[in-house]
């Protein structure tokens, strides 16, 4: 009687196992390459661009654009594609006057999108299964995910030129935006050198490292990021006002102004933040949320322009 | 039919029965008595395959394995102390579970198993409660279905364990009257563990008083239950009359000013 | 009747009488052949239309207007020898034959698979709150599908398969550390310390996978929580290929094991008494359920309630018998979670209620009712 389970155990193992080998038979091998490769530029349609999940054919040059990315809204209306689009997302707030929806990018059914007939649909995320929704509807995808750096930015405002038959006013954006963040960095004179900064995602101490596009941008007047020391694994780590007090930031800049309607004054009340450097020196600033989640030139240029202002004697 | 030789079962290291023997032929009824923790319902699970026994156990001159449940379901059919009764179950589902060594495992009854079920349950009466469900029978009605699932398995030995325990008076006996009956016309051999003395001496061609664990005595009810082996293993004072159908006994007060010693 | 019996002993009076062969029972009428419980054609009718009513409703309501006639025509002209012609054009013909004809099977895939093992669960354990979940099957797929979705390389989300991979993998995990953790040395595994070893297992993989998901971005963690509060859309028939297998084995198995899931309810001891094994009948129960819960989550997330909410019904309907709950469980479950997820789409159209935000509203009243139910009758 007591030999049964144990035989039992044996065939339950025996099941798992038959199962773990049928799925990951199911699950097959689909390796895709994605790596960028350096291009020509071709002037005509079709064209393939590169998206984060792979190479993407687009026939004819696209005219119903649904942007579901509001860095890829400011890219678009930036080169002249605006009016190409035939929707954009609740979150692009720039420019005025786009065809905003209430899709977040994050919608479960692809079905949802079809009353605008796209012909081009762009998303920063890849939520579950909507771009494989979408190929098989045949609608062209393209994937656009967080830039990290400069170099990502102006991969993205290059692809979407492609996309969209705008080559050339991509290639003018960029050298634009190339020479604006240049000459701004340059004006500020290595006054951030080494200062050190807190960006707030939320009141709860979550912050982004310099690994973020946020921290490529204060990077680039050489400042330094207090989160780096506590973002082991993570791009976006959570850490504690004692941290912060540790550490002891030169600029604090308050990225969650809207969600959260923090505003520097409250934090200068949180406890024992008065003892903080940059409370005294009134160096705490509320920034707009996007400035943390958007990477569209729009942003760029607000939010140096503004650190710029800021490190100004 | 049943044959018990050196039968010993241990319960956390403990011997609850040791070495017991006993036999009960084709038809023939063995009375277990004993004081509560005597070692008698260890002893009926035993029998039915539910505990471990070294020893061994013979139904029809063969011994069963533990992993011959339905064969020695087809052998023996067991009327546990308190049984499970699921309350929303009917009586057909319920009596017919007692099918379940006769037809396939997974499969569903049979035409025979249904006309078995269907015989018994007239046999017992309760073919008009059928369609009722357990919860809405009356305790003795509730018992009665329990045998009959018993009786439905068609094994040529039952063994009961304090059948009467949650039973009225008349009840009680209805239930032994009928399991006695059918012994009578059918051969079937009963052991059957029970409380009341006087109750099993009247059924019981056999009876085997266990005490703490071991078979003490064993033999006609007029030659084991006495004045002096009630006492000796009850712990009993009581008057032992000799009526027809066996010796009746009837509890006698001991009063210390009469002398009663232990 | 009782009456009778007993009057027909009262007579024996005196002990010390002798109490005789007793008296004869009355001869019982021919009884009505026996009926036991089974289930019937009308029950699987019933069950039958339910389910093809759920699918069609479903393929033909949708946020993009398609006129119900050329649906209903591009579904006929895909069957033989019927000449229909399809007038959909090539969009309309993938929304239906890619995306909401693959979604309506899925769903009836994972609703037949969580409301059936939802019964079995209810039956092995003798406890009427049971649910597929038990054993620590969501919290695994959970954590499994965190760990896809923000240590996978970002292509993975677009090739279907490795999301319901690592969720199931998740959830195999997770009941084998149940199982490995509800086994004591000295005695079989007991119900009792099965549903401990689940607790604990859920426990610690939950905790892992709030761990992993708070440290990502806002981004991924959108993506979790979507797979977490449970989704049918289907992009064409991968999903449906990949968890057919699993689902069919698992509710074949269980519909055979559905007469000793009755035997079960009378006790392990007294099933064993009549030649039925309880405890290797509860373990390949308990891993069929939960093998198949497994591969079900794994594509549509965790949707909840469904394991309650549809064999109490049918309880209440068709009686306690598991012959008919199994069964009617796999049409209805399939069905209902059809519906849920046609109602998720139409509250708010077009903005989609997380499905397992669906069930959860219908389940929790239920699952309520079900347990002062139990309650009165315990």
């Amino acid at each position: 009687m007591k030999k049964l389970p144990a035989r039992l155990d044996r065939s339950v193992a025996v099941l798992i196992t038959i199962s773990l080998v049928v799925a990951l038979f199911g699950a097959g091998a689909r390796t895709v390459s994605a790596s960028p490769p350096a291009r020509a530029v071709p002037a005509t349609f079709p064209v393939t661009v590169t998206s984060a999940d792979g190479r993407v054919t687009i026939r004819s040059r696209p005219t119903r654009i649904l942007c579901l990315s509001a860095s890829a809204t400011q890219m678009l209306y930036s080169i002249g594609a605006g009016k190409q689009v035939v929707g954009v997302d609740k979150y692009s707030t720039w420019p005025p006057g786009t065809p905003r929806t209430d899709f977040t990018g994050f919608e479960t059914r692809a079905e949802d999108y079809l009353y605008l007939h796209p012909d081009l649909v762009i998303f920063a995320f890849f939520e579950g299964t909507l771009v494989k929704q979408l190929q098989l509807l045949h609608i062209p995808v393209l994937v656009l995910p967080p830039a990290a750096n400069f170099a990502g930015v102006y991969n993205q405002i290059t692809e979407l030129g492609l996309a969209t038959g705008h080559t050339g006013a991509a290639a003018k954006l960029r050298a634009s935006l190339g020479s604006f963040v240049a000459s701004a960095a340059r004006n500020a004179g290595g006054r951030g050198r080494g200062k050190t900064y807190y960006i707030e995602i939320s009141p709860d101490y979550y912050t982004a490292t310099s690994k973020t596009f946020i921290g490529a941008e204060l990077g680039l007047f050489g400042m330094r990021d207090i989160a780096d020391a506590a973002g082991r694994g993570t791009a976006y780590p959570q850490i504690s006002a004692e941290f912060v007090l540790k550490e002891d930031p030169r600029y604090v800049f308050l990225a969650d102004t809207v969600c959260c309607h923090e505003t520097p004054s409250a934090f200068d009340h949180r406890p024992a933040f008065s003892l903080l450097r940059a409370v005294k020196d009134h160096d705490v600033f509320g920034v707009n949320d996007s400035v943390a989640s958007q990477w569209g030139p729009h942003t760029i240029e607000e939010f140096v322009g503004f650190i710029a202002r800021v490190l100004r004697p | 039919m049943l044959e018990l030789e050196d039968v010993s079962v241990s319960l956390g290291g403990r011997d609850v029965v040791s070495h017991v023997s006993a036999r009960v032929g084709r038809g023939a009824w063995l009375g277990v008595v004993g004081p509560n923790g005597a070692g008698k319902s260890t002893l009926i699970r035993a029998i039915v395959g539910l505990l471990r026994h070294e020893g061994h156990i013979r139904l029809g001159g063969r011994e069963y394995r533990a992993t011959e449940r339905r064969a020695r379901a087809r052998a023996v059919a067991y009327v546990p102390q308190r049984p499970v009764l699921p309350a929303s179950m009917n009586v057909t589902d319920y009596v017919l579970l007692g099918r379940s060594a006769h037809h396939s495992y997974l499969g569903a009854e049979t035409a025979e198993d249904l006309s078995v079920a269907g015989q018994v349950l007239e046999r017992l009466e309760l073919a008009s409660f059928a369609r009722k469900v357990l919860g809405e029978l009356s305790g003795g009605e509730q018992q009665r279905a329990v045998l009959a699932r018993a009786l439905v398995q068609e094994a040529p030995v039952l063994v009961m364990d304090e059948p009467t325990t949650s039973l009225d008076l008349g009840h009680a006996q209805l239930v032994l009257e009928l399991t006695d009956q059918l012994r009578q016309e059918s051969g079937l051999s009963v052991l059957c563990s029970l409380h009341d003395l006087t109750v099993a001496a009247q059924f019981a061609e056999n009876l085997v008083v266990l005490s703490q664990g071991s078979a003490v005595l064993e033999g006609k009810p007029a030659e084991v239950l006495t004045k002096s082996t009630i006492r000796r293993y009850f712990g009993a004072n009581v008057d032992v009359y000799h009526g027809p159908a066996g010796p009746v006994l009837s509890p006698a007060r001991s009063r210390p000013s009469l002398g009663v010693t232990r | 009747m009782t009456i009778t019996a007993r009057q027909a002993l009262e007579p024996a009076g005196d002990p010390r009488e002798p109490i005789g062969t007793g008296p004869e029972l009355r001869p019982a009428p021919p009884a009505a052949p026996l009926r036991p419980t089974r289930l019937r054609a009308w029950h699987l009718g019933t069950g039958a239309v339910f389910l093809l009513g759920s699918v069609l409703v479903s393929v033909l309501l949708g946020s993009y207007h398609l006129p119900p006639a050329q649906v209903l025509a591009s579904l006929a002209a895909r069957i033989p020898l019927l000449h229909v012609h399809s007038s959909l054009g090539p969009v309309g013909s993938a929304v239906i034959w890619q995306l909401r004809l693959p979604s309506a099977v899925l769903g009836c895939l994972v609703g037949a698979m969580l409301a059936v093992a939802g019964a079995s669960y209810q039956g092995v354990f003798s406890n009427p709150l049971a649910d597929p979940y038990l054993l620590g099957v969501a919290s695994g797929a959970g954590l499994g599908a965190t760990v896809a979705i923000v240590y996978g390389p970002a292509v993975w989300s677009t090739s279907l398969f490795p999301l319901p991979v690592a969720a199931f993998l998740g959830a195999v995990v997770a009941v084998g550390a149940t199982f490995a953790l509800g086994r004591s040395r000295t005695r079989p595994r007991s119900p009792a310390s099965l549903i401990l070893g689940g607790v604990a297992v859920a426990a610690f993989f939950t905790a892992v996978q709030t761990f992993i998901a708070q440290r990502q971005s806002p981004g991924d963690l959108t993506v979790v929580y979507n797979w977490i509060l449970g989704d049918l859309s289907s992009p064409g028939w991968g999903p449906v290929a990949m968890i057919t297998p699993y689902v069919g084995a698992a509710a074949a198995v269980l519909l055979a094991c559905r007469r000793l899931l009755d035997a079960l309810a009378v006790g392990d001891e007294e099933a064993s008494s009549f030649g039925i094994r309880a405890d290797r009948a509860r373990l390949v129960v308990v891993a069929a359920a939960t093998l198949g819960t497994a591969a079900a989550v794994s594509v549509s997330g965790l949707i909840g309630f469904v394991g309650i909410i549809v064999p109490h019904t049918i309880r209440l309907l068709a009686g306690p018998s598991y012959r008919r709950i199994i069964p009617l469980s796999l049409l209805f479950g399939a069905g209902f979670l059809v519906l849920a997820n046609v109602g998720a789409s139409a509250v708010l159209s077009p903005e989609q209620i997380p499905l397992g935000v669906v069930t959860a509203f219908l389940g929790a009243p239920f699952f309520l009712v079900v347990l002062r139910q139990s309650r009165r009758m315990g």
